[in-house]
């Protein structure tokens, strides 16, 4: 802000106002350059990996199991169990999150408590997926001796989404317009019927993109699930009903990890098509998405 | 109805506050397990030996046929109880060879108790707890062949031992002289003189029952610190070994590489990532960037390890081919090819909180400053960028403490090796650059698997979990502070 | 539509589950894809009974042994005295097993001249104490060290009974894997390596090493034989370990793996079975 005053004054010599101009199409041009190179870097990764991938991928690679030592077949066990670990996910971060937010959004108005509460869920936010591992490791494998299992995955999982769920349901709800409100409001609703009927209705596409959004991310971190749900291989079939939950599963990014640790052993055409199935896996979740996003605003247009 | 939505406000309530708690709850667990860190027993070893009086100078106790270890808590990876051999010590007459000289450890402390049939050489351990002290009676005399008139005592600590670490004052010394033998005693600090050799006179023990007559030494461990400042100690020590028979837990190797490549990776991501944010908010056209912001945002989702996989497939090979020879690269994973490849993974979520502060900076700001005749280069440099400085500074913590926290790229990519990085000249800071290194995360994430659990070992890997929770969690709020608005996860 | 999606799903899932067993083996990194390929090739012999392999290390697969829920534990060191005494606590009594040997092949550079080395020479070697191969009759070549990397149980095995717990030399690199060592040992005209037998076998870049066990006594290669007769000095046993004698569907598991068929697997996955094929 201060410097503003120091570039008031402007001198207008010709010779100093073309160098003006030159050194302004330079700037402008160079934040395009690297605005692009880094755009293409990324873009240019995932590029690379669908080209590597592709040739691996087929019908069969995505519904069988994996064969002759891993070094044939395909890896139908492993988006089987990351469809799993979501949808366990999602069922458990639902009510905590959505409560969660309605309550930051609505219920912890603008104290310096709700600040305070703010930060905490932030650091949550900002705390890296190892760490959520070595606690689900420490509490609910061990301490609560639920065991490497689906369920002590999920657990994990759905405090490593927590967060980010919290707060795109607080931005959600902050976003349905007052005018809602007031006319909810005026038709003599309490605040609860308010919540339930006029507010959370209205909010619920944010929030439920949001929450696929984020238990999309989930889906490709492997430290949460390494110590606490992941398995190598596995014959026969996943047990009926809940037991399921105490089973451990094999999952996409367990594999890639598990797979690199033992060396060579899965070849990397396998390797380059379950990197391109996982990337796959996050970015349809996250595309689809953003495309209702979208669409809804575009739609609900307040 | 009217309990329904009191049922639907408790627990919008409960879980609120709840929510709000996690973090402390997930803090105090890890912090918790951390516990196991501060064990109470500690190893400790040192090898006694007799030389002959012209044995040259590099022979050591190490080298020598005949010494003596006294070990306590030595572990190493395998458990005490697989290596519990106790060899006799070897009879007078079946000394061979030059070395004429030995030592023998007695199972009694008590120097009354000695038995000429009870002697022990070598591998000798105890298990011991810290609060308790040892004694350990070592017995030297010369077979009849050896015909010179001094002997050496000779002492170092076992390899791997680094007495100033251990919790116990160590000592040496002389308890008896043989009879008829005039020596003066000693007693030797080990901590001050971890290694060293006296002479003393030859005395030769004609038969074996005869023995238990030669010099008494003893190795002493009194409690000196606690086993709490002893841990402490160790921790911040510079070597990182926990397999070890004397594990190192020093994590500051492990710390600072983590923030080495943080920093590294943040200085190649923060002017990319700006300049991205810039082009997106300031430059682009709107239809380009309806385009552009969501594939960025898309492109921060690429799972971490399909990451770690292309920089190894792609990155590792590529910076060995063209700096390889250059800067003495020996192979494609090092500090630097993480380096690479935590930028990539900041760029996305720099850029994008970096955006969102530039479009809270009020369009008036601009709008006076083209007012004034600025271009728009100079708008962007000397109003905008310094508006939103600490938005922008806010943006490059929160990659900063991702970047920080990061486990399967570096798992990947660093090598591995966990060395205390030395940054004194050029060629050092080079060296570390393409060194093999390992950070604190992928530490946990490697190691959890092979540790046993409640370990002194598993406690220390909590605690790193500790250093690195309490690292991000600080440099979170820091930014949290300094934007002064919300920021989050991207 | 989403809901339906849903539904149908879980349902898939629900009802593609109709096995009724399953053993659970879990531990020892260095035996994970001997355990894969063991089940694997089991589901081959007996689809009803279904076999899940996890990783993690041994003492993982101790721990959860302990615990009592592992059906067999994948171990590649024994189990401790204080491991089996807290079994026992819980109610688990510790059946050592051992399903396979592992022998450690050190290897060298194809164009190194070296023809044997003694454990001693090896030791110094990886400690650093011998950094040149005209040290140990070789030709004038700085040594390039390569071992696996920390959270391997073949790290661990080799820092016990190869180098005495000495700590490793400042230059040893740290690999992944063992073919990782195997492609960089081919690569380095100095290099030298350790690790299963059946990485380094039939690579002309690569040659095995014949090991002395002591001064003064004839090198032995890694062979069949060697290993198994326990003349070569650096093996090991590969165990399971079971609570209480293995009964039911684990016994037969186990007796199958000690059957020729099983065995014939740990020598393809580059172990050798128990007893002459």
């Amino acid at each position: 802000m201060e410097s503003v005053g120091e570039t008031v004054f402007i001198p207008a010599r010709t010779g100093r106002r073309v160098r003006r101009q030159i050194i302004d199409r330079v700037l402008v041009l160079a934040l395009t350059a690297l605005a692009f190179a880094s755009v293409a870097t990324v873009l240019g990764i995932i590029g690379f990996i669908i080209l590597k991938g592709l040739p691996a991928i087929s019908l069969s690679f995505l519904t069988s199991p994996p064969r002759e030592g891993m070094s044939a077949g395909g890896i139908y066990p492993m988006i089987r169990g990351s469809v799993l670990l979501m949808l366990g996910t999602l069922v458990l971060v639902l009510p905590l999150g959505v409560l969660g937010g309605v309550f930051l959004a609505e219920y912890a108005g603008r104290s310096t408590l709700s600040r305070l509460l703010h930060a905490s869920i932030a650091s949550l936010a900002g705390t890296p997926s190892v760490i959520f591992g070595l606690f689900g490791l420490a509490v609910f494998v061990l301490m609560m001796n639920m065991g490497v299992s689906l369920l002590a995955g999920c657990l994990t999982l759905a405090l490593f989404t927590l967060p980010a769920v919290v707060f795109t349901t607080e931005n959600a709800i902050r976003s349905v317009p007052e005018s809602f409100i007031e006319a909810g409001l005026a038709l003599g609703l309490s605040r609860w019927q308010l919540m339930w009927k006029v507010v959370l209705p209205n909010a619920l596409p944010g929030i439920l993109t949001g929450i696929v959004l984020s238990t999309g991310r989930a889906a490709g971190e492997a430290p949460p699930i390494l110590l606490t749900a992941g398995i190598y291989y596995a014959t026969g079939d996943l047990p009926r009903g809940w037991d399921i939950l105490k089973q451990p599963v094999a999952n996409l990014p367990y594999h890639l990890a598990e797979g690199y640790r033992q060396g060579g052993v899965i070849p990397e055409a396998i390797v380059w098509g379950t990197c391109l199935t996982l990337m796959l896996f996050v970015l349809l979740i996250n595309m689809w998405a953003i495309i209702v996003r979208t669409r809804v605003r575009r739609k609900q247009a307040w | 109805m009217r309990w329904l939505g009191r049922l639907f406000e408790a627990g919008v309530y409960v879980t609120g506050i709840t929510v709000s708690l996690v973090v402390l709850v997930m803090f105090y667990y890890v912090a918790r397990e951390a516990r196991y860190a501060f064990g109470d027993t500690f190893a400790w070893g040192f090898r006694l030996a007799l030389l002959p009086a012209d044995s040259s100078d590099d022979m050591s106790p190490g080298s020598a046929p005949y010494t003596t270890l006294v070990t306590v808590n030595a572990e190493g990876s395998d458990g005490l109880d697989e290596h519990e051999e106790i060899v006799p010590a070897p009879s007078v007459s079946s000394v061979e060879g030059e070395m004429m000289l030995t030592t023998a450890a007695t199972l009694v402390s008590d120097i009354t108790d000695i038995r000429a049939d009870r002697l022990y050489r070598d591998e000798w351990r105890a298990l011991k707890t810290t609060q308790q002290g040892d004694q350990f009676l070592v017995l030297g005399y010369a077979t009849p062949r050896y015909q010179q008139k001094t002997m050496v005592l000779a002492w170092e600590p076992d390899s791997g031992f680094d007495p100033t670490l251990s919790p116990y004052r160590l000592v040496l010394r002389l308890v008896r002289a043989p009879h008829g033998v005039d020596v003066q005693p000693f007693d030797i600090d080990l901590k001050r003189q971890p290694s060293g050799r006296i002479t003393l006179p030859a005395w030769v023990a004609r038969t074996d029952a005869e023995r238990s007559n030669g010099y008494v030494f003893e190795i002493q461990a009194t409690p000196h610190r606690s086993a709490f400042w002893a841990t402490l100690r160790g921790i911040f020590s510079t070597e990182w070994a926990p397999t070890l028979m004397y594990p190192r837990y020093g994590v500051l190797p492990l710390l600072i590489a983590t923030t080495l490549m943080s920093v590294l990776a943040m200085l190649f991501a923060t002017p990319l990532a700006v300049a991205t944010a810039l082009y997106l908010s300031e430059i682009a056209q709107p239809r380009l960037r309806e385009w552009l912001k969501p594939a960025l945002e898309l492109i921060a989702s690429v799972p971490s390890v399909v990451l770690g996989y292309f920089g190894l497939m792609f990155v590792a090979p590529s910076l060995q081919n063209w700096l390889g020879q250059a800067l003495g690269m020996e192979s494609g994973r090092n500090l630097l090819t993480t380096s690479v490849m935590l930028a990539v993974l900041a760029i996305p979520i720099v850029a994008s909180v970096t955006e969102d502060v530039l479009k809270t900076v009020p369009e008036s700001l601009r709008e006076s400053a083209m007012a004034l005749g600025l271009t728009r280069g100079e708008m962007l440099w000397k109003v905008l960028l310094p508006a939103a400085r600490s938005g922008i500074m806010a943006a490059v913590l929160i990659g900063a403490a991702r970047v920080y926290g990061e486990t399967m790229i570096v798992w990947i990519l660093s090598g591995g090796t966990a060395s205390m990085p030395s940054l004194s000249s050029l060629q050092d800071v080079s060296r570390v650059l393409v060194g093999s290194t390992r950070g604190v995360p992928d530490t946990i994430a490697i190691e959890m698997g092979n540790v046993a659990f409640e370990s002194v070992h598993y406690g220390h890997l909590f605690l790193l979990g500790v250093f690195l929770f309490a690292a991000t969690v600080l440099v979170n709020l820091t930014a949290l502070y300094i934007g002064r608005k919300q920021v989050w996860r991207v | 539509m989403k809901k339906h999606w849903l539904t149908v799903l879980l349902a898939t899932i629900a009802v593609a589950s109709v096995s009724a067993q399953q053993i659970s083996v879990k531990g020892s990194d260095t035996m994970l894809i001997l355990n894969q390929r063991w089940a694997e090739e089991y589901s081959k012999v007996k689809p009803s009974v279904g076999v899940a392999v996890t990783g993690g290390g041994s003492s993982i697969g101790i721990n959860a042994f302990i615990n009592g829920v592992t059906d067999i534990c994948a171990a590649s060191r024994p189990m401790r005295k204080s491991e089996v005494d807290r079994a026992r606590s819980r109610g688990s009594i510790a059946n050592e097993i051992p399903v396979a040997i592992d022998g450690l092949a050190i290897v060298v550079n194809a164009s190194n001249p070296i023809r044997s080395l003694t454990m001693d020479q090896v030791r110094r070697i990886f400690i650093g104490e011998i950094t040149n191969w005209n040290q140990v009759g070789g030709p004038n070549l700085p040594i390039v060290t390569f071992s696996r990397d920390s959270n391997s149980g073949t790290y661990g095995f080799f820092q016990q009974n190869v180098l005495l717990n000495r700590n490793w030399g400042k230059g040893v690199r740290f690999l992944p894997a063992t073919s990782e060592i195997a492609r960089e040992v081919a690569r380095t005209p100095g290099g030298v390596g350790y690790g299963g037998v059946a990485y380094f076998k039939n690579k002309p870049s690569l040659k095995i090493v014949p090991i002395a066990p002591r001064d003064g006594v004839d090198p032995i290669p890694p062979d069949e034989e060697n290993v198994r007769a326990k003349r070569y000095p650096i093996w090991r046993y590969l165990y399971y370990y079971t609570n209480g004698k293995p009964k039911g569907a684990v016994a037969d598991y186990i007796n199958w793996v000690l059957s020729p068929a099983g065995q014939r697997i740990a020598e393809e996955v580059g172990y050798y079975s128990l007893k002459p094929l």
